[in-house]
């Protein structure tokens, strides 16, 4: 159980020194909640002519505006702020201060940095989609729940280790951290749009090169009708792979790391 | 003059050599640039299709065009000002800046010529890419073209001023996530990169032609893609006071915030 002690005193230092931009984290706060107005504007505007869009209501759409807020904010609490410090640590050779700790390396390059406050991403999605199904009389049942969380779950992880896998490739080329801000941007762009909605090569780079698709789209779906068991099979089966996938890179990229320090 | 000239070129050269130097780097923040034009062209494309051809206005071929001519336009008058800015000011490298024998904002904008000399042909050869994908047909008169240009390079100035301007609030804030994030929001929407401003609600599009954000982005393409073909003279006026007003914000902000300048290091 020293992880979770790590994991612990790792939330109460990032707190204590996020804690210190109040102003900043309320303007953040500001910019979030207009980000929903615009958005429900936007989707008002394109549904004043259509009634669905490849079989997308407006609602639908709605309701993916608010898990594109959750996932996001699930991925900036942890994997992007850690993982998009490593090429510059992998650089300077303060890598060698992660090696050093008797922690996994990867557990700890991946959870170094916690931004606790982008839960309030998480919060403002989730009483976004409880606004939209209250408004709009929608109903769902248990399994639709289960079904979207299991979903972001695994989509939560599939980022995270596709996240880790691009930026072990520090360990090899010598500056990648533009890739780490880049990705992050596709999610925005792609995000908040249904992925079906993008034609051939598109949908392809957004469901298996930059994983939006499984992130956004599928627990939406999930949530709103129910997901098919094989789409379930598929996705854990990704998760898995990813998992695997990404341990055997940074195990082979932490092999090839040579301190560059001291 | 001359004197100036011999610095722009210096600095526009530095950067763009700069620039090549970290092609892979460059080459990526391009793919993005290339890419949200193209989500929203493809977007709205498909509601056109579904709506029969045209949607607010706009047929099929007029969003396509629309959002090709958005990508060029955006990168012509794009700045990272806000980004960098900050940087500079933390780190104390601003120092550097207020030691040329020039107002530092030369060297900024300088330097900002120098990545779209770079930039510029890769989004340009993105953009005649996509033109043939989506067979788009482009029907604008010699006497549009005579217009936009004057009016792209007005916005590059006002956009470049505006930004600056704004990142001059690096002096008084430490952490400008905030302020970056709220100002990037603001003109993604009312630039009219999500939604071209034509299809905006009745209130909300006089809302827009007094807003700063519709003479960065959206309003040199509407003189080229105007719906219902009148274009949109208007907007000059709008745009003429605005540069005003921001050149004479600038210098009163700037003079007073850079006194709060303190360098830190070397």
């Amino acid at each position: 159980m020293d992880l979770i002690k790590v994991l612990k005193s790792i939330v109460g230092i990032n707190l204590l020194n996020e804690l210190q931009y109040k102003g900043d984290f309320f303007i953040q706060f500001i910019s979030v909640l207009l980000d929903f107005v615009l958005a429900i504007l936007t989707v008002d505007i394109m549904f004043s002519q259509i009634s669905a869009l490849n079989q997308w209501n407006k609602v639908d759409i709605l309701v993916l505006v608010g898990m594109y807020r959750i996932f996001v904010g699930i991925i900036n609490v942890f994997t992007i702020p850690s993982l998009s410090a490593l090429p510059g640590s992998v650089i300077s050779g303060d890598f060698d201060y992660v090696l050093l700790t008797p922690v996994d390396s990867q557990f700890f390059t991946s959870m170094k940095e916690v931004r606790a406050w982008k839960l309030s991403d998480v919060i403002l999605g989730l009483i976004f989609i409880i606004y939209i199904y209250a408004t709009n009389e929608l109903s769902f049942s248990l399994s639709n729940l289960i079904g979207a969380l299991l979903m972001l779950i695994c989509g939560g992880i599939i980022v995270a280790c596709f996240y880790s896998i691009i930026a072990s490739l520090s360990f090899w080329f010598n500056d990648v951290s533009n890739l780490l801000i880049i990705i992050p941007q596709c999610f925005e762009w792609a995000g908040k749009w249904p992925v079906t909605i993008f034609p051939g090569f598109l949908r392809i780079l957004f469901t298996f090169l930059i994983p939006v698709g499984v992130a956004i789209t599928l627990p939406t779906q999930a949530l709103l009708n129910s997901i098919n068991s094989s789409d379930v099979a598929l996705t854990v089966g990704f998760c898995l792979l990813l998992i695997l996938l990404s341990r055997i890179i940074w195990k082979m990229g932490v092999k090839r790391y040579s301190g560059a320090s001291s | 003059m001359r004197r100036y000239l011999k610095m722009y070129r210096a600095y526009a050269k530095q950067y763009y050599l700069g620039q090549l130097q970290y092609k892979f780097a460059t080459y990526s923040w391009l793919v993005g640039k290339i890419l949200e034009p193209l989500i929203y062209l493809i977007l709205w494309r498909e509601i056109a299709v579904q709506n029969h051809g045209q949607v607010n206005g706009m047929t099929t071929n007029d969003v396509i065009a629309y959002y090709i001519i958005l990508m060029v336009v955006n990168q012509f008058t794009f700045t990272d000002l806000i980004w960098k800015f900050s940087a500079y000011v933390n780190s104390g490298e601003f120092s550097s800046n207020l030691l040329l024998p020039a107002h530092p904002i030369h060297k900024d904008i300088a330097e900002n010529i120098g990545y779209k000399l770079f930039s510029l042909p890769v989004i340009l050869a993105a953009a005649i890419i996509t033109s043939f994908y989506f067979h788009v047909a482009y029907d604008f008169t010699f006497s549009q073209i005579l217009l936009f240009i004057p009016v792209l390079m007005a916005a590059f100035l006002f956009r470049f001023l505006f930004e600056w301007t704004i990142s001059l609030s690096s002096f008084w804030f430490i952490n400008m996530k905030g302020i970056s994030s709220l100002y990037y929001i603001l003109i993604l929407f009312f630039s009219g990169r999500v939604v071209p401003l034509s299809m905006f609600p009745e209130q909300l599009q006089t809302l827009v032609e007094y807003l700063p954000f519709r003479y960065m982005v959206s309003y040199p393409i509407e003189i080229l893609v105007s719906p219902g073909s009148t274009i949109p003279m208007g907007g000059v006026v709008n745009m003429a006071v605005w540069i005003i007003i921001i050149v004479f914000i600038l210098n009163l902000f700037y003079k007073t915030s850079v006194k709060r300048f303190m360098g830190e290091g070397i």
